[in-house]
């Protein structure tokens, strides 16, 4: 009987999503398992469940593939902390242990998010599979990559949003390990090197007018807490590089001033809307999972599988299908023979074939044919025609072919107009006397239009 | 007695009645099953020569058995010889029953009669199938006397053969007093409403095996809502396939060059691209027949297997009408507006909607009246160094292309739901009348044309499978309500 399905509660995870698409993907036939058929989007995630449950328990492929993207997520975050290290000490003057503070700016705050406005109109166009081809490229990479580490059809994933957004929440590793190696580099510069901060400009005042307007809207974020970090107009003064003659003068000694405002900016500007966009594209990624539809074709096919709904009809065919064996070849037509041999044989005609004809192979076919019909054979017999050697010769092969208890009729009749006629009394009689003699109990003869 | 074709555990069901009354057409049309050589039916009185059993099976297990039998032929002789059993005095039982049939094997009389009994005598229930175009005599009472002496639960159906069933009244009234159930069912006509109603009525008749029926009855009713999502992958999987597919061809240099050669390739490839439209067609039109167990109904040949996309008319009678066309290029185009509105925020004030919409009604309205003419394109040129250029052709560069196609195939889904399995001619899918396109809901016109748009293009969003899924149920449900 019907086993009933479990409930559909908890959400899936990543690795047991991709596991079941992957198996989902797959040519291979599921076995049905015995639950109540039809139901909504509930049911259909709880027998898909429990279908992956029985059919790979341990999530080998979605484990795999959640521990490679974790991976590349630790690579992406190694690579963009030494990026950042790299962009803090290559902004760093050796000569001078000063940072030049536009640089700063524009290299750890203005060019990340310069990135990240075009990556998000290019998101909300909705298409960056058919906008961008580098997204094509990455995919077509990522497809093949993946193909060479796991097994089974996983490009069927590809587009699917919960791999979307691990994947966006997974670029995410880079921009973060970018500012946490900035900062950390940061520091490190502050704690081993008597750092100072400046700006140069050709522009002088208007740069100068630049940048206090930056770094009145770098504080907006944290203006409301009344602690104002943004150094003031003659702390940038101060910071400006002028010449002396053709010298250089350096830096005064202003890091007290200059480092609070930095880090909290590389936090509240660099780093937090990194954690903010992981944190979303996770949530996004779990919401995906919670309300999965499993309504593709994919999904339906295996659905159907699975619940094996179809009603049906292991039909055989009646047991009364007879051949007719048209000795000779006589000009009856199949539909003149039906009434008669369905309402006094109680058989149904199926096919009528020629024996005793000089295509050997014909009547080979025809005897062959003979021999497995189920409700019996009927040799055909016109009764100036009856051969009794002929005959004989013919029954033997058709017992020699078919079961022993196969039942055949000699039905004689005359057909010289075309259309069955009652055969001659004489004629008759000696094809009786003669299938008597046979004394085989499964074989009777029997005259056209008897009663 | 030979081997009992009944199990005390299934509910059974003997189809009886006199010969001719469209007894096996009954079961046919309420099993789906088209196929002569498992269920004859012929005008030949006697077809049916023996018991044949008709399970209804689910992943395997049966759950209900119909039984076929051989037809009444004496059963006036037969109600006599019941009767002389039980005495004058006495009504006839179930036992009188069983020893008429025991001795009707021993002395091979009333074959027909014992063969039909057997079952009932074993526990089935009785459907009796009448003609109701046929008067009522007497032979028919001695039928109905018979088995109401069995006592089995009994169901009297209906089946009006002729356009007249001038004497429906009368065998309703007669029926009334000897059956428990009377029920109409034209085995040449009816759809899958009336086979559930039929499968219904059996709850009525049949206790014992309730859960049986119930079960079959749910089954019934997944099965064909299942067979709808089935045909509307059908359709989507052709449409996804069909619709970006182009006939190519490689030319040389010289080819190219010259215009007589590269017209008459042309002319080739336009041939190729209306015939393998016509093969994939016929291929989708083969999937849903075997889909709805019809093998009697067939698809046309591949050349034929489509409206004449080369003629005027076909354009103007199938498929959308302009101004259905207008109104889904507009919705479709909006669509995509829309998205660049939401890219910028809003601050658009909604003006790439209305220029999107402006933009797909002012192309169907361009080109839904185009004349068909097939795209041609030429592959290859900006590789100078290449020697060859590819050719081209496909698809129609009218938006009511696609309509026309799902025209034609919604017509011959029309076609596949009224057909009963009980027909046994050989037919063919007809294909002169438009289908039932510009019927469609809004809604699902609108969804439909979002999902031809890309699809011609081969830019197919994988977002939007789903949504087509759903607007291809929901065109295939309104074709079906309308039969109703």
């Amino acid at each position: 009987m019907e086993k009933p399905l479990p409930q559909a509660s908890r959400s899936w995870s990543f690795s047991e999503w991709s596991e079941f698409e992957v198996l989902a993907g797959s040519e291979s036939e599921p076995a049905p398992l015995a639950v109540p058929v039809r139901g909504g989007a509930e049911e259909r995630q709880a027998l898909f469940r429990r279908w992956l449950q029985q059919t790979s328990p341990d999530l080998p492929t979605g484990k795999k593939l959640a521990s490679l993207l974790q991976g590349a997520a630790l690579l992406l975050g190694l690579l963009g902390a030494l990026l950042g290290i790299a962009t803090l000490f290559g902004l760093r003057s050796v000569a001078s242990d000063s940072i030049h503070l536009v640089l700063f700016l524009l290299s750890a705050l203005a060019i990340p998010w310069l990135f990240l406005v075009l990556l998000a109109v290019g998101a909300l166009l909705g298409a960056p599979a058919r906008l961008s081809p580098a997204w094509g490229l990455l995919r077509l990479g990522l497809a093949k990559g993946l193909r060479s580490v796991l097994p089974g059809p996983t490009a069927v994933i590809l587009q699917e949003k919960p791999f979307l957004f691990r994947l966006a929440s997974l670029s995410q590793w880079l921009p973060l390990g970018f500012f946490l190696g900035l900062l950390a580099g940061f520091f490190a510069c502050l704690m081993a090197f008597d750092t100072r901060f400046h700006w140069e400009s050709s522009f002088g005042s208007a740069t100068q007018g630049l940048l206090e307007a930056t770094l009145g809207i770098l504080e907006t974020p944290w203006s409301w807490t009344g602690h104002a970090l943004a150094p003031g107009r003659e702390a940038l003064e101060a910071a400006q590089q002028r010449f002396i003659g053709s010298e250089k003068l350096p830096p005064p000694a202003n890091a007290a001033v200059w480092w609070p405002f930095l880090a909290t900016a590389l936090l509240v500007w660099g780093l937090l809307p990194r954690v903010l966009l992981w944190g979303a594209f996770r949530l996004a990624e779990k919401k995906a999972l919670r309300h999965l539809s499993f309504d593709a074709v994919r999904h339906r096919r295996l659905w159907r599988a699975l619940v094996g709904s179809e009603l049906q009809l292991p039909l055989t065919a009646p047991e009364d299908e007879a051949v007719l064996l048209d000795l000779g070849g006589s000009q009856v037509a199949l539909e003149s023979l039906r009434p008669f041999l369905l309402q006094k044989l109680r058989i149904a005609p199926t096919d009528k074939l020629r024996v005793g004809v000089l295509d050997a192979a014909e009547e080979a076919r025809a005897l062959g044919i003979a021999s497995q019909a189920s409700g019996g054979v009927v040799l055909l017999i016109e009764d100036w025609a009856f051969a009794p050697k002929q005959c004989q010769a013919l029954l033997a092969k058709i017992r020699e072919k078919g079961r022993p208890e196969l039942p055949i009729w000699l039905l004689v009749f005359d057909g010289s107009p075309g259309q069955p006629q009652p055969p001659s009394r004489e004629r008759f009689a000696a094809v009786q006397e003669w299938t008597d003699q046979l004394q085989d109990p499964h074989t009777a003869c029997i005259a056209w239009g008897a009663s | 007695m030979t081997d009992s074709p009944v199990l005390p555990q299934l509910p059974h069901f003997v189809v009886v009645g006199k010969v001719n009354m469209g007894k096996t057409s009954v079961l046919a049309t309420l099993l789906e099953i088209d196929d002569q050589r498992r269920l004859r039916i012929t005008a030949t009185p006697g077809e049916t020569t023996r018991v044949q059993v008709l399970p209804l099976a689910i992943q395997g297990r049966e759950v209900v058995r119909f039984l076929d039998s051989p037809g009444f032929h004496q059963a006036i002789e037969a109600m006599r010889a019941i009767q002389e059993r039980a005495g004058a005095t006495r009504v006839p039982s179930l036992e009188h029953l069983r020893g008429f049939a025991e001795a009707a094997e021993k002395t091979g009389d009333f074959e027909d009669e014992r063969l039909l009994l057997q079952p009932i005598l074993a526990g089935a229930g009785i459907l009796y199938v009448v003609d109701a175009s046929k008067p009522l005599r007497d032979d028919f009472e001695a039928e109905m006397e018979i088995l109401r002496w069995s006592g089995r639960p009994r169901l009297a159906i209906l089946n009006e053969q002729s356009e007249h069933p001038e004497h429906r009244e009368a065998w309703k009234t007669r029926l009334g007093s000897h059956f428990n159930l009377v029920r109409t069912f034209n085995a040449h006509q009816a759809r899958f409403p009336q086979r559930l109603q039929l499968f219904e009525a059996l709850l009525s008749i049949e206790e014992d095996h309730r859960g049986h029926i119930e079960e079959t009855i749910r089954h019934l009713q997944n099965e064909w809502l299942d067979r709808r999502a089935q045909a509307a992958e059908f359709l989507y999987e052709h449409f996804r396939k069909t619709l970006p597919w182009r006939a190519e061809a490689a030319l040389t240099l010289p080819e190219f060059e010259s215009p007589r050669r590269k017209e008459a390739a042309t002319e080739t490839l336009r041939a190729r691209y209306h015939q393998g439209i016509a093969q994939r067609q016929r291929a989708c039109l083969e999937k849903l027949l075997s889909l709805y167990r019809h093998h009697l109904l067939q698809a046309e040949e591949a050349e034929l297997a489509l409206p004449d996309l080369e003629i005027a008319d076909t354009w103007k009678r199938w498929g959308l009408n302009r101004q259905q066309l207008l109104s889904a290029g507009a919705v479709a185009g909006a669509t995509a507006g829309g998205a660049l509105d939401l890219a910028v925020g809003g601050t658009s004030f909604l003006a790439g909607t209305a220029l999107g919409g402006l933009l797909g009604a002012g192309a169907a309205w361009w080109r839904g009246e185009q004349l068909p003419e097939l795209k041609v394109d030429v592959q290859g040129i900006r590789l100078h160094t290449d020697r060859t250029r590819t050719l081209v052709v496909g698809p129609p560069g009218s938006p009511n292309f696609p309509w026309i196609l799902l025209d034609h195939l919604l017509n011959a889904y029309r076609q596949i739901l009224s057909r009963p399995h009980a027909k046994r001619e050989a037919t063919v899918l007809e294909n002169d009348k438009a289908g039932p396109s510009h019927t469609l809901s809004g809604p699902t016109r609108q969804n439909l044309q979002r999902f031809f748009a890309q699809a011609l293009k081969s830019k197919l969003s994988p977002d939007q499978e789903v949504p087509t899924l759903t607007a291809l149920e929901d065109a295939l449900t309104q074709v079906e309500e309308q039969l109703t």
